[in-house]
Order: C-alpha cells, then structure tokens, then sequence
C-alpha cells in the first residue's frame, strides 16, 4: 500500500541511505527519526532564492504544506522517461546518513557519498534534485570529528546536541527549500521554447542532458556550488565526454533529434504520429507545460497554483490528442482535491458532514474513472516495450488510486479526516489495520454500511488493475502491484480473490529467483541497493518481507526469504481448502524416547479418537484447485530449493487429499516426496517430516498362547474346597441363574500372559494408497512392566491392503503390562506413536454417537464458506454438543504371571489317541507326563470332557424335560462318567524332570465321540516369594490330552415286560426262553406273590456276545440268567422276580434331583393323581434297577461289561404286576363232596375243572395287607354270567372293615350250567376311593367238562 | 435480433460451495475457469451476506477480471450457478442472462430428481458418470444460447 498511496502524486520523495560503515541498528535508528517527518509546513520553508529558483517557494505565511515520503529504493533506470511526466516518481531528493568517528572523516564521508549517489542515479537523469549527507556523531569519538569543519554538502550533527529532531526538521526544510528551488529551474528549461518542444518530443519525454540543450546553461546557474545538488549532471557531462562531443559534432542536437523522431515515426500510433509532425518546428501546445507545471506546483503543496494550472491543461487537452497526459492531469486534479479537503478538515476531528446526496468522493471517483478510461484507450507505439511497460505502470496506478480512494473511505469509515490522513500518509495511520484486522463478516459489513462504499465496487475497481498488461511492467513492479491487490483483497475479505492473486505474486517472486540465479552477476550489479536499503519496514504485510527475502535469498543462504515464501503458499492454499502443513516436521530428533516421552497423553489420545470422526468428515475444496494449487506449490518449493517443504507439501497433499488424487498423482507426489527426504539426507540435515500416512494401525491384537502354555487363573479357595465338581459338570455352568447380568460384564477375561515366556501379538497395518507404502520400522509402544521385543523394520505394505504383521516379545518382571499402541516411522521420518485404545460397548456407543453427530452436521449449512473449511470447523460448536468422553481410554492390557511350570505328555497307552470300546467297557488309559521346567509341581488335578456331556447339559439347561428325563440325564451325567480317575497313589508332586503315570478308566458310552483329559497342574507353594498379601489367585496351566472314543453299539435292550406270574403259562416259557430260566422257576412257590422279568435283547453287532442278568432281591437266594446272543437275532431273557411294594411314603417323595439347579416353575400341567402315578412308577423302577442288573461278555473273549436298562420304561400294566397288591384276594371253588367235607376242587394247568350242574361254593378270601385298617366292597365277576346260577348279590358285597393282616372269607354258592370255559373274577375297592381304583383283584379259570 | 450471448464455462456449486459441475465451453483453459467460479464466491458471499437480503436469485454482475465477466445466481436451496461470458463491447442484457440461468436451473432441477444420483457426494459427483445427461443438457443449453464449441 505504501507505494500507492492515494496522494503520491503530492509527495516529495526522500531516499535516506547509509553512507560509509554504519551498523544497521545505527542507521535504522536515524532513519526513523528522520522517517518521522511526514510533512513541513510551508511556512518553515527558507525561501530566500531569486531568480526562476524562487517559482516554487511557498509564499511567505502561506498555511499548506509539503509531503514527504520516503521511498526504500529510487526508480529503476527503466522509468527515467516518467521524469517529466510524472516526477513524484522520483526520488527528489537524497539523505546520506553517515556515522562519523575518528576513524571515520567527514571527507571520507561525503566521498563515499557522493559515489554512492553516483552509483544509483541513472545516467542522465534529471533527479536527485538535491542531496544532503547527515553526519552523526558517534557518543564515544565525540568532538574528535571535527566538528567545526564545514564541508559542503554534509551536515554533522554532535552527539551532545540536544534537540536533534528539530535541528533534522530544519535541515529536512532546507532540502526541501533546495528542491523547490530545483524545480523552479528545470521548469524554466522547459518554459523555453525548446524545452516546450522537448517535453512534447514524445509520448514519455525526457530532458536531455544539459550540454545537449541549445540553451546555455552556465555551469554556475546549474550547479549549487555550496550543495552540488546536481553533480550527477556534471559528471555525466565530464565522464562522458566522448559521447556527448560524438554526438553533438555529427548531427547537431536538432538533427539527431529529428533522427530520433523519424525513427520512431513508423512505429507510433496514428493521433501520435500527427502529433509529431505537427511538433517539428511548429509551436507545440502548452498543454503538457501546464501540466508540469501543475504537477510542481502540487509537490511545492501550492494546491492553489496547481488546480489552476491543472485546469489550464485541460481546457488544451480537451482536443483528446493526448489522452495519457490529459488523464494524468485528472490525477493531479483528483489528488489536489483531497489535499485541500485535508487541509480544511485538518485540525477538526469530526469528520466533514456529508449530508449532500452525492457522495463527496462521488466527483474525485469520476476524474479517476475518466483518466483510467484514457489511459487504458491510449494507444502507444507497439513495438516500444519501454513505453508499453510505462504506459501500464501508469495505468495499474491510476487504478491503485482509485482503489486506494475507495478503500481509505472503506476503510476508516467514511469521508472524513482519518481517510484523508490514510490517503496522504497511508503509513503514518495503523488505523487501516485496525479497522479491517477484524475480518468476519458482519464487522466488514458494518464498515460497508457506515462508510457507503461497498466491498464489491472496491473489488471491482482493484480488479481493473489484473489483465495482461502485467506482464509488461517489470518484475518489480508487478510484484508491488499484485501484493497490493492481494492486500486489499485480503483486508476486504475476499479469501478466494487474494488466494488468487497471492499465485501469481508467488510465480512473480519465482520468475526473480529463476532470473536471478541465471544472471547471478548481471543482477548484482543492477539491483541496486538490495544490500544497502532493503528496509521497508513500515508495513507489516508479509508480501513485502518476502520481496525482500526472495531477492536476498540467493546471495546468502537466508532461510527466512525461503520461509516467507512458503507461508505465502500455505497461506493461498489454505483459502482452496488445502493444507500444506498438515504433516508437521519433527522437532525432536533424538530417538523415540524422547518423542513419546514428549508427547503429551491427551494429545495423542485425542487424535486417535478424532479418527472415527475422521472418517465422516466430509471434504472439503475443489478438487481440480486443489491439485493444480498443490503441483504449483511443489514447483515453488522445489525451484527453491528446499527440500524439506517439497516433501512435507506432497506428504500433506498425499495424507489429506489422497482420496481425490489420481493414482498416477499419488505416485508422483510419493516420489517426489521421496526425492526430497533423500537429498535432504545426502546433505546431512538430520529434521524429518513427522509421520504422515493417516493412522495406520487399524489394530493390535495378542495372539492367544498355546493351550498347554496358557496361564489359567484359580482363587485359592478351590485348594481347600474339594467336592464341587458335580455340581459343575451337571451344570455345565456354575452359575445357579439363569440371565446373571454381571456374567457378561465380566466376561472380558484379562489377558494372561507368562514372565519370561515369548508372546506374539498381531498388528493390522493399512496402506489407503496405491502405491507400496514404506515403513522403515514398528514398535510396539508398552506402559507397565518391563518389555522387551524386537522392531520390525524394513516393512513395504502393499497398496489398497491391511497388511498384518507379528511382533514376538517377551515380559520381564510380573505386574501389568499396557500396550498402548506403535511407534511407527516412515521412510526418513520421525517416529511417531499411534495410540489404540480398546474400545468398550460404551466406549462405542459413545464413539457412535459422536459420529452420527458429526455426520448430522456434515448436511447442515451452518457455517458455509471459508468457514466450513476441515480445520475451522473443528474450532467450532456444533450445533449439539459432542458427547464428551468421559473415561481416559482403554488400552490392551495383559497381566505377566510368574514364571509357571510346565508339562507335558510323554507318552500314552494308546496308538494315535484312539480307543475303541464296546458300549459300557471299562478300559484304563495310562498317560506318562514329564515336567520339562525348572520348577517342581505340587499341584495336579484333572477333569475330563467328552462329547456326551455337552448335549446333555444343554438339554438339561433348557428346562424342556419332564423331571423324570431330568433325572435320567443327570443321572447319566453323574454315575456314568466316561472318564475318570481314582487318585489312588496321591501323585500330587512332579520334581523338575521327573516322569509320573497317570491312569485314567474310560468307559464307553454311547454317543461319546471324542473326550479330552484336562490334567492342570501349577506350583502353588512358593517359599522363595514370600508376598506380604497373600495372593488370592494362583495359576495354573492345563494339559489336554484328546482322546477319540470309537463305542460300538453292540446289545439293544427292548421291550420289558413285568407279567404276573399267575398268568405265565409254563409251557411257553419252556417254548420260548432259550435260556436257563427254567430251571428258577421251581423257585416261584405262589405265583401270586411273583413275577415274571422279560426282556428283548437284541444283538447288532457282528459276534455273538452272552449276556447274563442278575438278580439281588432280599428274601430271594441270588439267581442269575445268562444267555448267547448270536450276532444278528434277538433273545428273550426272562427272570422271575418276586413282587414287592414300597412303603407310601417313599412313593410320594417327588422325583428327586441330583443337582441343585434353580428350577423354574415345571412346565408340565399334570394332576395330582398323575403326578402320583408317575412318582409311583419312577421308584417301583429304581427300586426294579436295583434288583435286576445285566453284563454282557464277549463270547470268544474276554471283554466285558455293564448292559445298561436304564432306557427301559415301566408302564402301568408292568408296576401293577410288579407290586404287591394293597388286599389279597383269594378264589378258591369249593365242591361239597359226599363224605359232606367240603373240599377244593381239582386244580390243574391253573385251572380248575368242574361239572356243570354240580353245586359249588366259591371262597372268597380277602386279606389286608397293607399297613392301615381298610374299609372295602367286593364285587364278582363271572363270565358268561347267563350259565351261571348264583346265590346272592355279586357286587358292592360290604366286606367291613379289616385290619392289617385281617382276614374275611365270603362264599358264594353257585353252579355252572353248561360245559365250557368259564372265568371268575374278584376285585376289592377301598370304600370312598374311587371307581376305578380297585386295591386288590383276582382271577380264576374254571373248565367245566361233562367228565369231570 | 441481438447478437447471440455466448458463454465462457458453466458453474454449479453446492450449497457448500463444492462444486457440483464446471463445464468449460473454452478448449484448454479448464482450470481457469475453475478460478473464476471459485473466486466469484467472494462476491457472492458478499451479495448474500448483506442486510438487504432479496429474494432475487440473479445476482447479477458479479466481477469482471480480464477478459471474463461471471455473472451469479443463486437458487432458493442455495446452490449457485456462476456463468462465465467473454467481455466484449457489446451489451449484455440482463433479461438472457436471467433466461439462460433459469434454464440452467431447471437443467439441474431435472437431474438433481434423480433418485439415483448422490447429490452431496463430493468431490466424486463432479462430473461422473451419473451427471452425464445433465451436462448433456448444460452443453445444448449453451448451444442453444449462442453457441460456443462444445468440448467433445
């Protein structure tokens, strides 16, 4: 801004340098004090000049004043052809600063000085007007300089003066003085008419040197003998002599003139060239005469003289035939109104009312507008690249000073004083900054609406200044303009536009650098002062610090040029949603410790929750931008060179852009990062980048010890308590509820891991890209006990995969042991730590909702724009709040047991772990086990599992069962195991290396598969740890020793019968039984009393095997029943067993359970009598089971075993023979013989045979043998009841009460009519029973034949 | 008749100001266009943002930078469409820009009724294969506007 100040035009530009060797702090003290005079009053100027000298000087008592600014380097050479036309352009005057001591004359001062002076003033060049070297005194060499020597044209100021600055105020107003009075004189060269014709010679005139003019002008009237203000145009004369005399003896200045004139004919424009030729010769119009004069008039701050000049021109310009100085007198006039509106409202701090309905700036607007319209129409000579690149400069200025009006208005609020102090001193206000540093929206808007400017018409008229004629200033130039447009994009908040402007003024800043290392020599020399004045520390904007830095950059390795231009880069980017610094570069280089030791806690921590949400983030910028914008930037850093941007720019771009990228991009930017870190390397700078590849580590997982290594861990009660393993195996689960809502919480089993024993644990790597991902090495990042693992290095992961890999480590000490995550390093980067915590259900619901939050928002526009870029939209509130995380994450956690013994199995009986068993086989397996450790056990126990066992206990988890399925289950599960051992030597003990035998019985079963033999074993007793609390856990670890059970189903019991023994007819038995059943049944003395055991078995198995069936029945002598069962056929055993009846209150116990489980409430809906009949029928069954056992062997051999019945149901008709009736009833038929004894009759073949029509008598005996008194009803029954002749009623008879053991005899006399079959039958019912129940029952059969 | 408006590149920017769909009718200067609809945003921000909020959704002249003059709309849900015409001397009306943009709405009013087009899914909706039709139908309309070279 500061080079476009809006009233630049009026400025009187200084240039201070330093003279001689002054330190810079020296200098840039002196130069701020001289810096601070910005304006001299009129008054204060000397005026004491005659002559033409004297047009210029302020009339005494005149109120204005003069503007000075201070410019950091004078026009190049290029620009000399403004000198007329625009002579602010220039540097008028020049301060050397020179700090003199002793060592330090005040000759070699000004020697240095005026060479110095030499050295920048072009050749030829009109300007510096007037110079003046400042000779400050050192405090030390004070009054030892010389003081009292005055030498012209430097002033010494001592260092005991006391009011330096108004002494500096005076001097300042005597160069100033000088100027004037230098400006009075070349006016007066170019009020002459040759001067006239000079100044209307071309489209940019200049003077010519004065030994060219054809007016003589004596040396004595051009040079100030006491200043030498004008050496330069001496010297040119005396150095250059040749040329000059050249010159001036071969054409004569008119000819070489109109040489110059014809020359440039041809190339000139049309209104130009008319111009010309009505120039030669011919009196020109004074119209540029006035306008110079005007111009002078403005720099003496004569406002006054110079509008009216000003409108002088105009009124001759108004023809339009020369647009460019006619717009620049609107400039001029433009600039002459501020200047008087600031010295009306100087002093009033209110600011003017502007209460007119047209903007009062509405009219300075329309003269810009004007001259910016003729400036661009001018039309210029095409091939003049000079004229060209001099006509733009004045365009991209004008334009700058209508925008600079614009903005100052904007800026400070309004037409009024503080706009026009910002307009005429834009540097001595910061209110600029102030206003607009505050760059939200409504702040921007509200200055919009109180200045009356509106943002976008400042944008529009800056943008006039953006086209192609930029390329034809020069490089300097365009920067200067650029920067400026940037700036003021910037300050009106629009992000987009200056990111814009910002490339071009990054590839302007390029094209130095490029050309500057070409022409490294070449540029040195003309870039004049870059050494000495690079101090344009007036504004802060950091597009200034990077022209300096860029130019600086190249002679010595400054970083901050190099830095300055990167942050502009990150800067534009950033508007285009890119971040370039999103890999940031590694602080610490010292190793990993340091890193993490560094590294904060929640730092990390929240980055890794962040990762989730991470993923819902939406993107953000435009792709196309964003890439094109990103290539520029590496071209930038690498034309630089610095290497250290160039990878961390294509690793930012790879890490946040990737999804977008193009795969080949992606390689590209790979390598190129790649390239870059390497030669960073070759250079032996040790920074690198941070890791930059997202979050790699998708997981980190503990590989499960093997099962015979795996620790378990016990509470030390299971020593003490011995019994509880029934419990636990009818169970299955020893948990006694059903839903138990602690178990699951619980359920996460920590992780066991062994002192001194490997582990291996699985890390998920991802590689999102699509090229191979290198990593130079992985480690794992553990908290707690001391762990010790080996890095994995040199890992490629393949593109687009997750990628595992293992890491074996070993724990030191017991304790805990955290695994927080990996340190991770790429190629050439530094480690970084991953943190991965395990995340709990509420951990993830918490890390759900957070993301549905997330993404809920992502839809919304609430902050839009540039504000919704990834990285202030962090910043910001969400429209609902995030759940916070309240716990400090969870990380894999593994608890290092002491070292443990371990075991192993030597050797077993069997060949490949196999047995093969007959269903109910007892066999014995013998397992040698071996303790392979430095430790003795004294702790062994086993437990067994087979394949039975599972369904079973789930059937009986289920509930569906009735109780008395229930009770088979459980009884199978507990009495017949399938594997068991009898500790019967009490092997507790294993010394180190000793070899024990342990022998397991195994029985088969059918359905058992396969089992397993759980042998844990553990070191319980450890005196050498004496722990001051005593553990309440011990480990232990198990053996397991799988065993695969073949059972051959070889014998199937079908079909029990229970008959009684009344109704078994011999003869078929002796038909049917193959077996030695015959011979018990002499054994049945009263039929009644006995029973007749049957049962099918049946053989499916291909030998014959014979199959015995015991029987142990109190009051019986031991009977046995055995048989040959041929392969394929059934047989029938049979056995007789004698009835017998349990006591009531046995049958009425409920079916009882083996285990203690919590029963629901049963889901079967029996009646009670139903009930009853099944308790009934449960225990007459036990009680059967218990009499009654088989065992089978193997025909051809020796093997042998238990044949189970317990499959067999016993139904009601089975129990009713089985039991002992509650009443006995006895029938006997009676004849009365002739002797009148009454007699049985002839009883045979279990019937008796009789005579019809004979009388008899059948005896009834009925008999209570149950243990209470009965009251009970006979009824008879015979049967065909029509042949019968009977005395009496036969039903309901009322046989009273009996006691036990009572007897009653009823007689009934009767007589069968007919021969035939006939049968009769008695029942007793217990009186108020019910119908059906009848207690006791008997039955005889009568053959009633003509013979007997 | 007057002269036909010929157009520059077509912008269609998201309510979140990602871009939906920049159709370039000029040969090799794609990026460039890029820019400009990117940093008309500013000067749309400005027009929105401001206290005299209109229910117009042409929003007229937005800039003119070189040779490129973008003209803005925005629709009622906030979608943008930015037109880039070539600055030249003759007169732009107001009322065929305003006609040419509601087109262009309405273009993108069809497509965007397509269920099966994933609106907000950038930067993948910028021109695949979904979007074929629509920019099928930008391409007629500025044919049928006045016709630049449409790009192959």
């Amino acid at each position: 801004m500061n080079t476009h100040a809006f009233a630049a035009l009026a400025h009187i530009p200084i240039l201070v340098l330093p003279v001689g060797p002054i330190p810079r702090t020296v200098f840039e003290k002196y130069a701020a004090e001289i810096r601070t005079f910005d304006s001299i009053r009129l008054g204060d100027i000397p005026t004491g000049m005659k002559d033409e000298r004297a047009r210029f000087m302020p009339n005494p008592l005149s109120s204005g004043y003069l503007y000075l600014s201070y410019p950091s380097h004078p026009a190049p050479p290029r620009h000399m052809s403004l000198s007329l036309f625009r002579p602010s352009h220039f540097t008028l005057g020049i301060i050397g600063v020179a700090a003199c001591s002793s060592s330090y004359s005040l000759t070699s001062a000004l020697e240095q000085f005026d060479k110095t002076v030499l050295d920048i003033s072009p050749e030829g060049s009109t300007f510096p007007l007037a110079k003046v070297c400042f000779a400050f005194e050192d405090e030390e060499s004070a009054g030892s300089t010389g003081l009292g020597d005055t030498l012209p044209g430097i002033v010494s100021i001592p260092s005991v003066m006391g009011n330096k600055k108004l002494y500096i105020g005076t001097l300042l107003a005597d160069l100033c003085s000088h100027i004037l009075a230098e400006l009075g004189r070349v006016y007066h060269v170019l009020e002459s008419p040759i001067g006239n014709e000079y100044l209307n010679s071309a489209l940019f005139p200049t003077l010519p040197s004065p030994s060219e003019m054809p007016l003589s002008l004596s040396s004595g009237n051009l040079g100030y003998p006491s200043y030498s203000s004008q050496p330069e145009l001496d010297s040119s004369g005396l150095t250059t002599p040749g040329i000059q005399i050249k010159r001036s003896s071969t054409a004569g200045p008119g000819i070489s003139h109109t040489a110059s004139l014809i020359q440039r004919q041809s190339t000139l424009g049309s209104p130009a060239v008319r111009k010309r030729v009505s120039a030669v010769g011919a009196v020109s119009s004074h119209g540029r005469l006035y306008k110079v004069l005007g111009d002078f008039f403005l720099l003496a701050g004569r406002t006054e003289d110079a509008s009216l000049w000003y409108a002088e021109a105009i009124v001759l310009f108004k023809t339009g035939q020369d647009p460019v100085w006619h717009a620049s007198v609107l400039e001029g006039m433009a600039t002459v109104f501020v200047l008087d509106a600031w010295s009306a409202g100087q002093g009033l701090q209110s600011s003017v009312s502007n209460n007119s309905i047209k903007e009062p700036w509405a009219d300075i607007y329309e003269q810009l507008s004007q001259a910016i319209a003729l400036y661009h129409k001018a039309s210029v000579p095409s091939d003049l690249s000079q004229d060209h690149s001099l006509l733009a400069l004045t365009y991209c200025t004008a334009v700058m000073r209508q925008t600079s009006l614009l903005f100052c208005t904007w800026s400070t609020k309004g037409w009024g004083a503080l706009a026009f102090a910002s307009m005429l001193q834009p540097g001595s206000t910061s209110y600029t900054q102030r206003t607009t540093s505050d760059s939200s929206w409504t702040n921007l808007e509200r200055i919009s609406i109180v200045s009356g400017v509106s943002r976008s018409q400042i944008a529009n008229t800056v943008s006039q200044a953006h086209g192609p004629w930029l390329l034809h200033l020069g490089p300097h130039e365009r920067l200067t303009i650029l920067q400026s447009m940037a700036s003021i994009y910037s300050s009106l908040g629009y992000r987009r536009k200056e990111a814009f402007i910002l490339r071009e003024v990054i590839s302007c800043i390029m094209d130095l650098i490029v050309c500057g290392r070409g022409e490294n020599d070449l540029l040195r020399k003309s870039d004049v002062g870059s050494a000495s004045t690079d101090n344009r520390s007036e504004n802060g904007d950091e597009v200034s610090i990077v022209g300096k830095g860029a130019v600086g950059v190249r002679q010595n390795e400054i970083l901050e040029g190099n830095q300055s231009i990167l942050k502009l880069l990150v800067r534009a980017c950033k508007v285009l949603g890119v971040d370039l610094e999103a890999v940031g570069v590694a602080k610490t280089t010292d190793g990993t410790s340091s890193e993490v030791g560094g590294r904060d806690n929640g730092g990390s921590a929240v980055e890794d929750l962040e990762r989730p949400v991470d993923a819902a983030k939406e993107s953000f910028g435009w792709p196309e931008l964003q890439v094109g914008v990103i290539r520029e930037a590496i071209a930038v850093a690498e034309a630089l060179p610095d290497p250290l941007a160039v990878a961390r720019i294509s690793l930012s771009a790879l890490r946040t852009m990737h999804s977008v990228l193009a795969s080949s991009d992606q390689y590209h930017l790979y390598q190129t990062a790649g390239r870059a870190l390497a030669a960073m390397r070759r250079r032996g700078d040790a920074p690198a980048v941070e890791y930059w590849a997202g979050h790699p580590i998708m997981s980190i997982a503990l590989l499960p010890l093997a099962l015979h290594r795996m620790p378990i861990e016990n509470p030390f009660s299971i020593l003490t308590a011995k019994s509880s393993a029934t419990n636990s195996l009818l169970s299955g689960i020893t948990d006694p509820f059903l839903y138990n809502p602690r178990k699951t919480s619980g359920s996460q089993s920590k992780n066991l891991i062994v002192q001194g024993e490997p582990i291996e644990l699985t890390i998920t790597l991802r590689n999102p890209y699509v090229f191979d991902l290198e990593i130079q090495s992985i480690s794992l990042s553990t908290t707690g006990v001391e762990f010790e693992s080996s890095p994995v290095s040199a890992l490629v992961i393949p593109p687009n995969t997750l990628y595992p890999i293992t890491i074996i480590g070993t724990a030191k000490t017991q304790g805990t042991l955290v695994f927080r995550g990996c340190i991770v390093q790429a190629h050439w980067g530094a480690p970084r730590e991953f943190l991965l915590p395990v995340s709990t259900d509420v951990d993830q619901n918490l890390f759900a909702r957070r993301q549905s939050a997330v993404k809920c928002e992502s839809g919304r526009t609430k902050y839009w724009g540039l504000d919704s870029r990834p990285w202030e939209k962090d910043e910001r509130r969400l429209s609902t709040p995030l759940p916070s995380l309240k716990k400090p994450p969870q990380f894999l956690q593994c608890i290092v047991v002491p070292e443990q013994p371990l075991l192993r199995i030597r050797w077993t009986s069997l060949t490949h772990g196999a047995v093969m068993l007959y269903n109910g086989e007892e066999s014995t397996i013998r397992l040698t086990l071996e303790n392979i450790s430095a430790l003795p056990i004294d702790f062994l126990r086993l437990s067994f599992e087979d394949s039975t066992i599972g369904p079973a206990q789930e059937a009986l988890s289920e509930g569906g069962l009735s109780v008395f399925e229930t009770y088979e289950t459980e009884y199978d599960l507990l009495h017949r195991k399938a594997f068991s051992w009898r500790n019967e030597k009490e092997i507790t003990n294993i010394l180190p290396n000793q070899k024990v035998v342990l022998s397991v019985t195994c029985v088969g079963k059918v359905g058992c598969a396969h089992g397993t033999v759980h042998i844990a074993y553990s070191q319980v007793n450890r005196e050498h740890e004496e722990q001051v609390p005593t553990p309440e856990v011990f480990y232990t670890r198990q053996l397991s020793y799988p065993v695969t059970v073949t059972v051959y189903h070889m014998l199937e019991c079908h079909d029990l019968r229970l008959m009684p023994m009344v109704d078994v007819n011999y003869d078929d038995i002796g038909s049917r039984a193959c077996n030695s059943v015959i011979h018990l049944l002499p054994e049945v003395d009263d039929p009644t009393e006995w029973c007749l055991f049957a049962i099918d078995v049946r053989n499916t198995y291909g030998l014959p095997f014979e199959v015995t069936f015991e029987r142990e029945q109190a009051g019986t002598q031991n009977a046995a029943v055995s048989s040959t069962v041929p392969p394929g056929s059934m047989s029938c055993i049979m056995l007789p067993v004698k009835k017998f009846r349990l006591a009531d209150d046995q049958i009425s116990q409920p079916i009882p359970t083996l285990s203690d489980r919590q029963f629901v409430v049963g889901k079967s809906k029996l009646s009670i009598e139903e009930e009853q009949a099944q308790r009934e029928l449960f225990w007459y069954r036990e009680e059967l089971l218990k009499i009654v056992s088989a065992r089978w062997k193997e025909t051809n051999g020796d093997r042998n075993g238990y044949l189970s019945l317990r499959q067999q149901r016993l139904t009601l008709p089975m129990l009713k023979a089985l039991r002992t009736d509650m009443v006995q009833v006895d029938l006997t038929l009676i004849v009365d013989t002739p002797d009148s004894s009454p007699q049985e009759l002839d009883y045979s073949g279990g019937k008796y045979i009789a005579s019809p029509n004979e009388m008899l008598y059948l005896r009834v005996e009925v008999a209570n043998s149950s243990l209470s008194p009965l009251a009970m009803t006979l009824d008879l029954i015979f049967d065909p009841a029509e042949q019968v002749l009977w005395e009496g009623v036969l039903s309901n008879m009322a046989m009273g009460k009996l006691k036990p053991d009572e007897t009653k005899t009823v007689e009934v006399p009767l007589c069968f009519l007919c021969t035939g079959r006939f049968e009769i039958g008695a029942e007793v019912r217990i009186m108020g029973a019910m119908k059906n129940s009848r207690a006791g029952a008997s039955r005889i059969c009568i053959s009633v034949r003509e013979d007997g | 008749m007057a002269p036909l408006l010929r157009l520059n590149a077509v912008a269609f920017i998201s309510p979140h100001n990602h871009p939906i769909l920049i159709r370039t009718f000029e040969k090799g200067d794609e990026l460039k266009y890029h820019y400009v609809a990117h940093t008309s945003l500013d000067v749309i921000e400005e027009r929105t943002n401001g206290q005299t909020k209109s229910n117009d959704c042409y929003l007229g002249l937005l800039y003119a930078m070189d040779d490129i003059a973008a003209y803005g709309y925005i629709t009622p849900l906030k979608m943008k469409i930015v037109l880039a015409l070539p600055l030249t001397d003759s007169v732009v009306r107001d009322a065929e820009v305003i006609m040419t943009f509601r087109a262009l709405h309405l273009a993108y009013y069809h497509a965007s009724s397509n269920p099966f087009i994933r609106l907000h899914d950038t930067p993948a909706g910028v021109g695949s294969a979904k979007w074929k039709r629509f920019r099928r139908k930008v391409d007629e309309i500025s044919r049928a506007v006045g016709g630049g070279s449409v790009p192959s």
